[in-house]
């Protein structure tokens, strides 16, 4: 009899504990999980808890099938250049499922009210008719939510969507669009205006950089633990801190190796690092940035990352025919991974 | 300080129901808990675990034994570590309950991975049978939330 009250109690209290009541559910598949809900009301505000669902998702990353693939076309989003129009025939919104659910959201209809694709974050979408009308949404529940207009008028701009948090299914998400006016006069500051869905207003604000710096026009920031990354002109990335305080923007030098590239875009690896990669029809090279004091924070507010160095991690090249190859062999630079792809001209055989 | 094995002197943990284990030292630092006591310099009295009873830290000092011995294959621990989960509900709560207050991060993994191949695929109602929770939900509170997740319940 004793033993048995021992053994309810020991039970109880194990499971009372919502930090090995969550060890547990974590190991279990969502629909098991999704099935517990109605277990209790410990269980059910557990598994719908922030922290359960930031850990879940860590956790099972790799099980969750893609949706689709959102095709963003900047050539549509900047208004001021005659010539570039969309064809009746092309979606705003293209998409390019790649479940079953990805194709229920494309024929649903709910994809054409949205205008074209900006940028993305943690689910959300960042999508709209610029310059004024603007929509958050959650393609899966079908959530919407329509920014008020932005207060400043920029010519040529870029915009980010930064989704942080979600307490009780409500997303806490920031915009932030930037000037990327390219002025005759160098200048040294940035002129930014942030929605927050805390406070539900534009807030202008202009950042500072110790040299003179323009941002690329059309390219959302690359958000890396709240920190922005965008690509600036002049083979720039302009690295801006919001919650340090300082509204001081600064500069890393980009690597330059495909001195012709076609194409260049900044991303962050599976580990959480700034990359870089550049393009073009013989190969592509991706270069990750790697901080040589990783023990220590980083100080944004200082003005160049002189011991910041981009690494090269990647380099793959197209060979395309024998005459090609010899030109684009060039071993004065370190590769940490070199991958090669061989693309053999049909008219060879 | 040095927690190699051949230097590796001997801890008294001291359960809750007052018995005294006497551990050898780099075993007993698997308990990432004792291991802090250990290095702050605190580990010379027997060590009072006040959430831990004889049985379970007899059981708890066994699994951290057969894990601190250097010789272990990956193989061999594995299938030691899958008879070692063989045991009663009320054995294994004791243990996640140990293993947590002692922050084992392996062996906390072990059982916790055991419990949930328990609960894997049971109805709701059996669970709450088996860990004797109280269903604290109204018929309709628990009807909506069927309803709101119903692809989970198909």
């Amino acid at each position: 009899m004793e033993s048995e009250s021992v053994i309810c109690s020991s039970v109880h209290a194990a499971l009372i504990s919502d930090d090995i009541l969550c060890e547990i559910l974590l190991r279990l598949p969502s629909k098991c999980v999704f099935k517990f809900l109605i277990v209790s009301k410990q269980w059910l505000h557990l598994i719908c808890s922030s922290s359960f669902r930031q850990s879940y998702l860590t956790r099972w990353r790799g099980h969750f099938h893609l949706l689709g693939f959102f095709m963003c076309n900047s050539l549509y989003l900047v208004k001021h250049r005659d010539g570039f129009r969309r064809p009746p025939w092309e979606p705003a919104l293209p998409l390019l499922s790649t479940s079953k659910e990805g194709h229920d959201l494309k024929f649903s209809g709910f994809l054409n009210r949205l205008g074209y694709f900006i940028h993305s974050s943690n689910g959300l979408l960042l999508c709209g008719f610029p310059p004024k009308t603007y929509f958050v949404c959650n393609p899966i529940t079908k959530q919407l939510f329509q920014l008020p207009q932005p207060r400043a008028w920029y010519r040529y701009f870029c915009m980010t969507l930064v989704c942080e948090e979600c307490h009780d299914g409500v997303f806490c998400y920031k915009v932030i669009r930037a000037n990327c006016e390219c002025s005759p006069d160098e200048i040294n500051t940035v002129a930014i205006e942030t929605f927050s869905s805390k406070t539900g207003m534009w807030e202008p604000s202009t950042l500072t950089c110790s040299s003179t710096l323009s941002l690329c026009e059309s390219r959302p920031a690359v958000v890396i633990r709240g920190v922005f990354h965008w690509k600036a002109i002049r083979g720039n990335v302009a690295i801006y801190d919001p919650d340090h305080g300082k509204e001081r923007v600064s500069l890393i030098e980009l690597p330059v190796l495909l001195y012709d590239h076609d194409m260049s875009s900044l991303g962050e690896s599976s580990d959480g690092l700034l990359q870089y990669g550049q393009s073009n029809k013989l190969g592509m090279v991706i270069w990750v940035f790697e901080e040589e004091n990783s023990g220590n924070e980083t100080d944004y507010s200082s003005d160049r990352h002189s011991k910041q160095e981009m690494e090269n991690e990647i380099q793959i090249e197209f060979h395309i025919s024998v005459e090609e190859e010899s030109n684009c062999h060039d071993n004065n630079w370190q590769a940490m991974e070199e991958i090669t792809v061989v693309i053999i001209p049909s008219s060879k055989f | 300080m040095s927690l190699s094995p051949s230097t590796s002197k001997m801890l008294s943990l001291k359960s809750s129901d007052g018995k005294v284990l006497e551990v050898e030292e780099h075993v007993a630092v698997l308990c990432e808990t004792i291991k802090s006591l250990v290095e702050d310099g605190c580990a010379d009295s027997p060590i009072p675990l006040a959430n831990v009873d004889g049985a379970t830290l007899g059981n708890v000092m066994e699994w951290c034994k057969k894990h601190a011995d250097q010789k272990a294959s990956a193989d061999d621990l594995e299938d030691w570590d899958a008879e070692f989960v063989e045991r009663d509900q009320g054995e294994l709560y004791h243990l996640i309950m140990a293993a947590n207050y002692l922050n084992i991060k392996g062996l906390l993994d072990l059982i916790c991975q055991k419990v949930a191949d328990m609960i894997k695929g049971k109805h709701p109602e059996k669970i709450r049978e088996i860990f004797n929770i109280e269903n604290d939900f109204t018929p309709e509170q628990q009807e909506q939330i069927r309803k709101d997740n119903s692809w989970a319940f198909e």
